[in-house]
Formats: structure tokens, sequence, C-alpha cells
């Protein structure tokens, strides 16, 4: 049908407020040929009745004049019309979710809370995850782009948070208010945070608010906040810190220019021999296409994706050709790449190029002046707990580097902690003479790194750090940061707590330069204190970069090409032997951590003899709400290797009946009812993520736990005539978005048998996706 | 056969007819059921069966969906209506109309009648007129031609008052349509000045305000409305018809509803309908004002004002008209028979100008011609077409001039500098007809031989705008450089004949063709079968 027809079939149907030519019909979209004909036929009759009825004038008008057009649409391009439909329907889904992703990103960053509640209106609007996530990097570029603007500040913006820690001062209430004039307070606080401007105030704002809200509501740590609060407690806060409250920044995808280089085919040949053919989630292309032929007919075949999961998965760049960039690497400077806080010097095994000043090209940025952006890298960090001294390598670290950092990474972790060696803890009377009153046995622990290096594009990159406390009692601390560009939530920690998370908030556009270190210092008040470094790269071309980095190419070439021309030069200068590990991450938000190191989050990302070969490397993938992804892998020299992680939706709220617990009987009427009631998403969780080519019917035993106030959580499968997680992830969450009645016991469990007939693809379809 | 000649104004609520009778004079010709005035409402009782006029607007309240009012509004467009699964253009169901009248009509006179004139809108466009024509012939008539409506009117009454030349504003506000037009009339001369319209406003745009009115009232009240099915519609859209003609000439009518179990009156007063209605009346008066403007003229320049249509009998427009046109005079015509009876003796004086019933106006022109300074016999403006229909006129008696205007502009697709396309209005609006316009061109492409005219009707710039009613490829040019001069000629004559000259200036070798406007009427064999073979009483 042409699209102009389709186009006015589908301004008549939204101008009588109508889905579609079916739901106008009264009918169903299966209704059979002769029904169809007949429903149209009685519209028809109706509309000619009311053809000059002012109130139906236009809309019968269409109708008489349009008819052939819609019985076309109804029977013969039926399929062509139900096409565009979902076509359609996807792209309005869209533009709505994108309005939902706007209000709520008008309220500030984008928290966890708030992205949950994206996913749900985008599983609400039957969109595929990864469409959600891309839509929200898109978004997020835009109004980066400032495109979005907030609201405008209230005009009682005099109206000012005290930075105090009273968290009656912080709600604006008395302290003897009643609970509704407390929660009055709190939501008017609430409203005017919501309209400010700057986001930065307006996120501090809310998690101040949040916390204070939280303390003040319960009437039990009311009065224990009260309590210590007319004992002229000095404690600083009792805030509890919210350690589900750090924000994510999701990234669009890496703008080609910045893409790294991916191995190229032959390259993925070789991976393929060395990879475990086992392992279904390491994939190269090559390994997909040369697969051999799907299973038999019946089962739909395993490793094909859905349309939207193949839409999801970014395009991997093309390869560049292969060029002798290695050597540019292998003469890197290695001096600049030292972090300050290293204790052990890496020896260079090449020597620095002749006469290159990097350092004179670009001052401010002496350390990536001189990388090829296409060679960017990782520094890399051994893995150290509760180590001052962090190992850094650069991108000339050689195995026989790394063999004696491990070999001295073990001595080190065999020694007591530095820290607790060099601190006066577990001594009471140090602390009481301090006049604090809590138990000062308390032992302030860093865990992970404590030199973050970061990667990131225009968005902001959240870096979480654990801290904890080693010892016992109570331990107020507080963090605070060096640089104006890193945004701390919580700034105080919950003395109380055995370990919480903070969340160093990387603002890349408050950042000096390209390259920039923030100290964060974590302050116990009993004295001990650590630091953190984040050295966060801008991962942003400028001008000049680009001009140094293809000074120093052209250089290089012509010094290899000199080189060979005379013979002078080692052989090993001019034959590539990068070691390439690609992380493919799918939805493209998963934060990448190579043996705990955070290294990005950007979707896909390469590094280049950024890591220690030959021995084995844990790559782990995390994103909030999905399970973690791991991979143990060793490269040796030379090797590439391209890792795609699919990331599997968490069950998160798995339900384990604990003993004692009574299992209820469930209503199975309203079980089916409301299964019924949404057996369309059900039905679509099949048809949109299995193809075939001979009619089946899909069938999928579930298992589903309920709680007494019927939800559903735990959610298994059993036995299935076919094999797709992407079908389970469907159902599960959308069985998990039932309601049942409430139930009389703790539990109950349903099973049941979801399925519905798979029509093979068509030559249709085929046509309309290619 | 007889010589009769049947003048039908085909109206978008009510039709009428009119012939001489046996005392010589026009007179409208009473339907079956004796009443002057035919619903044009069409119900298919079964398939193939269809009765027509006030048994048909019984019917449409039991059965709406066979029904069909309003017709008229449907003209020209390529819809179909569906009857029991047959399909039926507009143009068919006119010609069940058209058909009912003819049947009528030779009941009441014993014999056949084949010659009819059938009026239209002033503001009908080609398609429209087209589709008129079409339903004339489906009906079996053979169509001498096609009369705007205001100038029947016109004629009507200028043939009753003959007298000196008086400049008259027609103002025909119908069940559908509505129509403004400036003439000059004096003796047996009609000269069309101006005319505009609108060919969507009319007496049911009044009916509806109080449909809408009425419903919502009872919407509000009982959270059901009646409108939203066709039956109940129909049985308050008779309601408020009845309501809307009381108010002419009673301060309030109250309408009652029944639906769906709930039952109230309410009542509308002429004020309050008035007031929901005001926009409309306005919509009128701009046309008016407007069409008066353009010709720089003013409302004193008007002596006589004809109020034509049924809905010019509601107080609002004739006060409307009577305010604005204080100096004028209001001749008593008919608004419901006056434009059957122009047509017909348009029809008599153009096609038969012999007949007896002219006797009073040739005495009344040799009176006239005794008394003043003879009035030169003006040429048949129409020459060639007239010697195809008409006997030559005898020397002596003057031929009735009637002389339209174009109501939309007539123009080609042309071509810029950079051969993109544009309009070339070559007959303006309010051009007298007939008229011969030219424009000049230029070859587009070097060595061409043949030329493509698109005729276009409307007002635009682009070929989105307007429509293209026909096309005429002009062959055998000699070919010649891109830029030659070429020019096109229009000559357009009241029977919507349009001849294109293409002439090469330098050379003066020209072709010329002809394209009847209302369409060539071809392949009609099948409605024309489908027309005789449905039934209608």
């Amino acid at each position: 049908m042409e699209p102009q027809a389709l186009d006015d079939i589908h301004r008549f149907t939204a101008s009588v407020e109508h889905e579609d030519l079916f739901s106008y019909l009264g009918v169903e979209r299966d209704t059979e040929k002769n029904a169809l004909i007949h429903a149209l036929r009685v519209r028809r009759s109706w509309a000619q009745g009311q053809q000059a009825n002012p109130k139906f004038r236009t809309e019968a008008l269409w109708l008489i004049k349009n008819i052939e057009l819609v019985k076309d649409a109804l029977t013969t391009n039926q399929r062509a019309y139900i096409y565009d439909l979902e076509q359609r329907e996807e792209r309005r889904n869209l533009e709505t979710l994108s309005m939902f992703i706007k209000g709520t990103l008008a309220d500030g960053d984008l928290t966890v809370r708030g992205e949950e509640a994206i996913q749900q209106q985008g599983e609400a609007l039957g969109l595929p995850e990864s469409v959600v996530i891309r839509r929200i990097g898109e978004i997020l570029a835009e109004r980066d782009a400032g495109t979005i603007r907030s609201p405008d500040p209230p005009p009682d913006a005099a109206v000012e948070v005290p930075d105090t820690d009273d968290l009656y001062a912080i709600l604006g209430a008395s302290p003897d208010a009643t609970e509704q004039e407390l929660e009055d307070a709190y939501r008017k606080r609430y409203r005017w945070a919501r309209q400010l401007r700057d986001t930065d105030k307006s996120s501090r704002v809310y998690s101040l608010l949040d916390e204070a809200w939280r303390v003040l509501q319960d009437p039990a740590r009311r009065a224990e906040y009260d309590n210590a609060r007319t004992r002229n407690d000095a404690r600083p806060s009792s805030v509890e810190p919210n350690d589900g409250a750090s924000r994510v920044g999701f990234l669009p995808p890496p703008p080609p220019t910045n893409a790294l280089s991916l191995p190229t085919p032959s390259v993925e040949k070789h991976l393929a021999s060395v990879l475990n053919p086992d392992e279904p989630v390491i994939a190269t292309s090559i390994d997909s296409r040369d697969r051999p032929a799907p299973p038999p007919p019946t089962v739909p075949p395993l490793g094909e994706r859905t349309l939207e999961a193949a839409e999801a998965n970014p395009t991997p760049p093309e390869s560049d050709e292969e060029r002798p960039r290695g050597p540019i690497v292998e003469d890197q400077p290695i001096e600049p790449l030292l972090d300050p806080l290293v204790d052990l010097e890496v020896p260079a095994r090449s020597e620095p190029l002749a006469g290159l000043d990097l350092q004179e090209l670009e001052p401010k940025n002496p350390v990536f002046a001189g990388f090829n952006l296409d060679d960017l890298d990782m520094g890399f960090n051994a893995p150290s707990d509760g180590d001052e001294a962090v190992l850094s390598l650069g991108p000339s670290a050689t195995s026989t580097a790394v063999d004696a950092l491990d070999g001295l990474d073990g001595d080190l972790m065999d020694k007591p902690g530095l820290a607790s060696d060099g601190l006066n803890i577990g001594d009471p009377d140090d602390a009481l003479s301090a006049g604090q009153i809590y138990n000062n046995l308390a032992e302030l622990r860093v865990e992970g790194p404590r030199l973050i290096r970061i990667r990131t594009g225009n968005h902001p990159f959240p870096v979480r750090i654990t801290v904890a406390n080693a010892g016992a009692g109570s331990m107020p601390t507080t963090v605070r940061c060096d640089a104006p560009w890193v945004q701390i939530s919580p700034p105080f920690l919950d003395p109380d707590r055995q370990r919480q998370t903070i969340e160093a908030l990387v603002e890349p556009d408050g950042m000096p330069g390209n390259a920039a270190k923030a100290t964060l210092t974590i302050e116990a008040e009993h004295g001990e204190t650590e630091t953190v470094v984040i050295d966060a790269l801008k991962y942003v071309v400028s001008p000049l970069t680009m001009l140094v980095s293809a000074t120093v190419t052209l250089i290089v070439f012509l010094l290899i090409a000199a080189g060979h021309f005379l013979g002078m030069l080692g052989s090993d200068i001019g034959t590539p032997t990068n070691t390439i590990l690609a992380v493919s991450v799918n939805p493209p938000a998963g934060e990448v951590y190579i043996n705990d190191e955070l290294v990005g989050n950007q979707g896909t990302l390469s590094l280049v003899d950024s890591f220690p070969t030959d021995t084995p490397l844990q790559v782990r993938v995390e994103l909030d709400g999905f399970e973690p992804f791991l991979r143990e892998v060793t490269l040796k020299r030379g090797e590439s290797l391209r890792i795609e992680a699919d990331l599997v939706l968490r069950d998160a709220v798995a339900f384990v009946p604990e003993p004692g617990m009574v299992e209820a009987e469930l209503d199975t009427d309203a079980v089916d009812a409301a299964l019924a009631a949404r057996k369309e998403h059900f039905d679509n969780c099949f048809t949109r993520n299995l193809r075939t080519n001979t009619p089946f019917g899909a069938e999928i035993e579930v298992t589903c736990t309920v709680t007494n106030r019927g939800f559903i959580h735990g959610v298994s499968f059993g036995a299935a005539n076919f094999r797709s997680p992407a079908v389970q992830a469907c159902l599960r969450r959308q069985l998990r978005a039932l309601k049942l009645p409430l139930i009389p016991g703790d539990y109950a469990r349903f099973e049941r048998v979801l399925g519905v007939d798979i029509q093979p693809r068509t030559a249709l379809n085929d046509e309309i996706n290619p | 056969m007889s010589d009769v000649i049947l003048g039908i104004d085909l109206g978008t609520t009510f039709s009428a007819m009119a012939v001489v009778d046996q005392f010589g004079k026009s007179t409208v010709l009473p339907n079956a059921d004796g009443h002057p005035t035919t619903p044009s409402v069409v119900h298919f009782y079964e398939q193939g069966s269809c009765v027509v006029g006030e048994e048909a607007v019984k019917s449409v309240v039991a059965d709406p969906g066979n029904s069909i009012r309003f017709v008229k509004r449907l003209m020209g467009e390529d819809i179909k209506l569906d009857f029991y699964g047959d399909e039926y253009t507009p143009q068919a169901i006119s010609a069940l109309i058209l058909k009912k009248l003819k049947a009528d009509a030779e009941e009441a006179l014993g014999h056949p009648i084949e010659k009819a004139v059938i009026t239209v809108p002033a503001y009908f466009n080609s398609a429209q007129r087209s589709a008129t024509a079409e339903a004339g012939r489906l009906a079996g008539f053979d169509v001498l031609s096609m009369i705007n409506e205001p100038t029947a009117a016109a004629i009507a009454h200028g043939l009753e008052k003959f007298g000196a030349e008086r400049r008259v504003l027609v103002f025909d506000l119908g069940g559908g349509t509505f129509d403004v037009t400036i003439m000059d009339i004096g003796g047996i001369t009609f000269k069309t000045i101006a005319s505009d319209g609108n060919a969507e406003l009319g007496g049911k745009d009044w009916d509806d305000r109080l449909v809408n009115h009425v419903a919502e009232a009872f919407a509000a009240k009982h959270d059901a409305d009646p409108r939203d099915e066709p039956q109940p519609y129909q049985e308050l859209y008779e309601r408020c018809l009845a309501a809307k003609i009381a108010l002419s000439s009673k301060p309030k009518a109250v309408i009652p509803v029944n639906y769906k179990g709930s039952r109230e009156a309410i009542t509308v007063t002429r004020d309050e309908f008035e007031a929901m209605t005001q926009d409309l009346v306005q919509q009128c008066e701009e046309t008016a004002n407007l069409l008066l403007a353009a010709q720089d003229m003013s409302w004193d320049d008007v002596d006589e004002v004809l109020l034509v249509g049924g809905s010019t009998k509601m107080p609002m427009i004739r006060g409307m008209v009577e305010r604005l046109a204080s100096k004028a005079t209001f001749p008593g015509v008919s608004p419901d028979e006056g434009v059957a009876v122009g047509a017909n003796l348009a029809g008599v004086l153009r096609h038969q100008p012999k007949h007896p019933a002219l006797k009073s106006v040739r005495q009344a022109l040799k009176e006239r011609a005794k008394g003043k300074a003879p009035k030169p016999p003006e040429p048949p403006p129409d020459a060639t077409e007239a010697a195809t229909v008409s006997p030559p006129t005898p020397p002596g008696i003057p031929n009735v001039d009637i002389q339209d205007s174009c109501t939309h502009p007539l123009g080609v697709v042309a071509l810029d500098a950079d051969l993109n396309e544009m309009i070339v209005t070559l007959i303006d609006k309010s051009t007298p007809v007939p008229c011969e316009c030219q424009g000049r061109f230029a070859y587009a492409y070097d060595g061409m031989t043949a030329v493509q005219v698109e005729v276009t009707e409307g007002q635009g710039t682009n070929r989105d705008e307007v429509f293209v009613v026909g096309q005429i490829v002009l062959e055998d040019l000699p070919p010649r450089p891109r830029g030659t001069p070429i020019d096109v000629v229009y000559r357009y004559n009241v029977n919507q004949i349009l001849e294109v000259d293409v002439v090469d200036v330098e050379t003066q070798s020209s072709c010329s063709a002809r394209l009847h406007l209302l369409g060539e009427l071809l392949d009609l064999e099948a409605a024309e079968d489908q027309v005789s073979e449905t039934q209608v009483r």
C-alpha cells in the first residue's frame, strides 16, 4: 500500500480516537475476511445514515469516500497495514517514552529510581529494554547539547535549604511539628528543589531532603534523633545514606571518529580457534556466521536474534586497516603515564622517540597528548585491597614487568595493611580524649582500588567507592573532594553502618582539561584518613590533540619508513604486535571492570596493550538491575579477543519462602483472568523473539511465587519446546507486572504453561525487514 | 416527441420543476403528491428500488443507512454509496431524483418529456456542473443547457417585471449552497457582473447548529447524545428542521427529544437561535460585501435585491439584507419556485424563441422599440453554439441575451524559467462570458512540436491548489528553438465550452482544440442502465 494511503488511514483512525481500523470497526485483528467485510458494510451503512450529521459528517464522508482503501487495508493488504500499525505504535511509544524521559530528566539527573520508572514505562509501552536504554542515552546527549531546558526557577527561589546538619532545618520545619506539618514541609521543599535550574544543587538538595525525611517520618527513629538532638549530641548527622541512590550515567555509543579499532576478520578467525567454542557469550562475527545450519524447523534457531536485539547491538565500527600503529604506543615515553602515587617504577623497554617532546606540544595534557585517539588506552592498576600503593602500568608494560608486579603484589598482600599499621586505631583512650562518645574501635577501610582511572564522554560518570568499617562501633565519616567536577553523595556516611557505598559523580563538563585528577579524602572522625584518586580522561577530541596526534603519527610513520629504508631499526618496530581486548556491552551502559578496575561504560570498548598479557584477567560488566557478567580470559601477547557481554536482566526480588511460612491456595480464576488480561503482552514475548520456518506452537512452563500482597516475585521456567533467553526475560518482566488479589497465607505458587503459535516468516516480512 | 422544456431546480433539500402552462405562462408543476416542491431525498427500500420525495423523508428516520439526503453536497466527489450491495455515485442518486420529477411531470402532462434545463449554483465548479449534467443525462433528459441559479431567478423576475435596466443583487441562500450575484438586467438582457458564494453554506448549517444545540443540551442532562445513533439523529433533525421553520414566524419553538428512555422538551427562542447562528449570517454578509467591494460598488448601487432560496425566509437573513441594502427594493419573488421558473423561461428563450409563452415578451419589446430608441439587435454571443441547438433568430425579434460571468478563474499549467510548474491565470474570475483571453508563453524546449495545455480551474499558483479540468494536446507545431514566443488563447462561452488555440507568434501558424468543461460524458452506459433499471416511485 502507498505510504500516503496508510497515512490517510492512520490520520482518520486517530481523528476518531481509535488505534486502528480494527478497533474502529469493533473487530479483532484476526477476524476472518468475510466477517471483516460484513463489519465494514455495517459501518458504511452507518456512515451513509450519518453523512449529514454535523457530529459525524467528516468521519462518515471520509469513510464513504475511502471505502475501497479501507477495504483494501483490511483484506488484500492486511499484512502491510498491520505491519504499518506496529511500526507506528513503536514510534509513538518511543515518543511517549521520550516525553517521559525528558520529564524525568527535568527534575535533575537520572537517578536509579528515575531509570527504573523509565524502564517500567518502557515495559508498559511494550518497548524492548535495549531500545529504552538507547533512547535514554540519546536524550541525555540531546540535553547535553542544550536542547532540553529545565523549567524556570520558582518565584520563591528565596527558599534555601540551610547548609546544616539539623534535619528539621533541612526540611524547614520546627522540631515540634506534627507528622502532617513535616510532610507538608518536606513536599514544599521537594517541589522547590524540582524546579531548581542548577541540577547539581537540586540533586544535593534531594539527597539531603530524602535523608532527613527518611529519619523523621519514622516515629521511632525520629524519637531517637530527637533524643540525640536534645542531648546536644555533637554527632554531625544521623542520616542514613541511601545505597541505591547512586546515579547512572548513560552514554550513547561513541561516535565513529572516536571508535577504537576492532579486530580485523583475520584476527577474528584466529580468535575463533583460540576460544572455547562452547562459550556462547564470546562470539565473534565470523563465529556466528560460520555456525552450522540452524536446528530442525520445529525449534527456532538459537542464534537468531530479534529485530530489536539486533538493533540494540551497536554495530562494531569498521576495522581500521592494519597500519603499523603499534610502535607509536610502544615508543611512548613511559614517564608521564606513571601516576604520582606509584611507588614502583616500571622500567620502559623501548627508548623514547628521539626529538619528540610531547610535553612541549601539549603542556596542559602531557599524558595523553601524544596518543593517537584510536590507540588511547587505560592505565592498568594491579588489584589492590587496602593498599596505599597503586601499581600503574603504562601501555608498554611487558610480560616481564607484569610478572615482577605480580610478585610484588603478592608480597604486599602478605603483609598487614599499611593503613592499619600506620594508624592508632583500637585505642579507646585516644578517642575518648577527643571528646567523642562513640565507641572508637572503628577502623576505616576503603575497598577497591585507590587510583581509579576512568574515561568518559561528556556525560556524568558515576564512580562507586565502598567504604567499610572493619572495626566495631560507630564511625562518623566525611568525604571531601578537592575537585569541583566531582560530586560526592552522600558527603556524610552513616556512622552505624558497616559498609556503604559513596558515589562520586564525575562531571566531565567541569573538568579543567581533557585529563584531570581529583582526590577524594575520606576522613573518619577518629582520625583515620583515606584518599582515592580519580584520574579522569575526557573522551573528546580537541583540535590541538588531533593536530598533535596527527603530527606524531606522521613523524613516526616517517621514522618507520626511514628505518625500513636504512635497515637501521629493529624488526619488531614494523610489525603490529598489539594485544587487543574488545568488550561489547549490551545494553551499552554497562560498566566494564577489568580485574576490578573500572575501565569504561561506553558500550563498546577496546583496550590496546593496556592490560597484563599471559595471565588470567577477570572481565566484569555491571549494570544496575542486571546480572553481573563475569569472564576470565587469558590473552597472549599479540592476540585479539572480542567479548560480547549481553547482560541479563536480574530477577531482582526472587522470593524464597522461609521455614514457617504458610503456603496459601490461589484463586485460580483470578490468576487465569490476570493472565488473560495480559495475554497480548505474553504473546508478544514469543512472537517478537522467536522466528521459525514452519509454524509451531511455542510453549513454556512457568512457575511463579506470589507474595501475600499479591505481587509475583519469583519466576522460574520449566520445560519449553524452544530455547530463547530473550523470551524468558520478556516473560519474566511481563509476569512480574501482574497483580493478583491478596492471599490468605504468606505466599502462594502457581504453574502455568504459556505459549502461542509462531508463524513462519513470510515473504512480506522479509521484504519489509530485509 | 414533445417540445416541452422542463425547467428543473435541483436543490440540496428540495427540487422543483416548471413548464409553460396552457395559458402560456411559466409555472411550477406540482409533483404527484400535489406539492410544488419535492424533497431531494432518496430511500432504497429494497435492492434496486427506491422512493423519492415525501415518502422517502418519512423513511429516513426508520432506515437512515439506506437513505440519502443532501446528495447535492456530494456532487463532483469521487465517492460511491452502497445500497443493498449496489454502488451508486452521487450523479446516479441525483438522476433518481430527476427521474422521479420527470415521471411526475409526464404523468401530469400526459406525454413524454425529454428536454430540460437544470440549474446549478453559480459557485459550482466544473466538476460539480459536470456531475449535474451527467445526472440529467442519466435520468433520460436531453439537457439543453445548464444555468446558474441566480441567473434563473433573475430571468423569472426580469421577464415578469419587464422594464428598465437596473442593477440586481441576487442573494441565494438555499438548503446547502450560498450564492450572491450582481446582475444588470434590462429588457431581455441579463448580464452577470460578478458572482461569489460558498457551495458548503446553506440552510443545512442552520439546522446543524440547532441540532447540536439541542443534542448538547439533552446530553448535558441525560448523559446521552441522540446524534450518536443514526435513527435518533434523523428524528432529531426532522424536529429541528420543523423548529427552524417555526422560528421564522414564532418567537420560540419546543423541540421534544426522546432518547434512551429519557425525555426532554428543549425550548429554543428565536433570539437564542439567532445568537447561535450569528457567524453564519456574518459569513453571508462578508461574502456579499467582498463581492461588491471587488466590483467597486456599494450597497447603495443596488437597485433591487432578489431573495432566493428557502433559507432567505429566515428573518435574520432578510433583516440583514434589508439593513444593508436600505435603498433597494425587494420585489416579491417566490424563494422556492423562482429558480425553476427561471430555468424553464431561460430554456424557452434560448431554444424556442418563437414559443407562444414569449408573446408578451415580444409585445413588450416591440412597444419599447417604438417608444424609445431602437435597440440594435445584438449578435448572438455564442453564434457557433447557438447554431447547433437553436434555429436562426428571425430578423426583427432580438434574441435573449443571457450573459454569465466566470465564477472560477481559468488558467494553464506553464513552466517558469527553471522549468518548475506554475499556474498562469488566463481568464480571471468575474470575467463576463463569453470571453477570449490570451497569454504569451514560449517554447520550453528546442524543437518541440507538440504542446500540452492543461486547463486549470480555481485560484492558486501551484497544481495542488487548483483543479485540472481538462487537458488538450496540440500537435503539429513547427519545430522551433527554445524561447520562441507562443500564444495560448482561451475562448470560453456560456455553454462551458473552452476553445484553446495555440498560435506561433512569428509564423502565425496555429492549431486549436475544444474542451467541454462539463466533461465528455463518455462511458455512461453502465450508469444509465443502473438508473433506468432502478425503480422509482
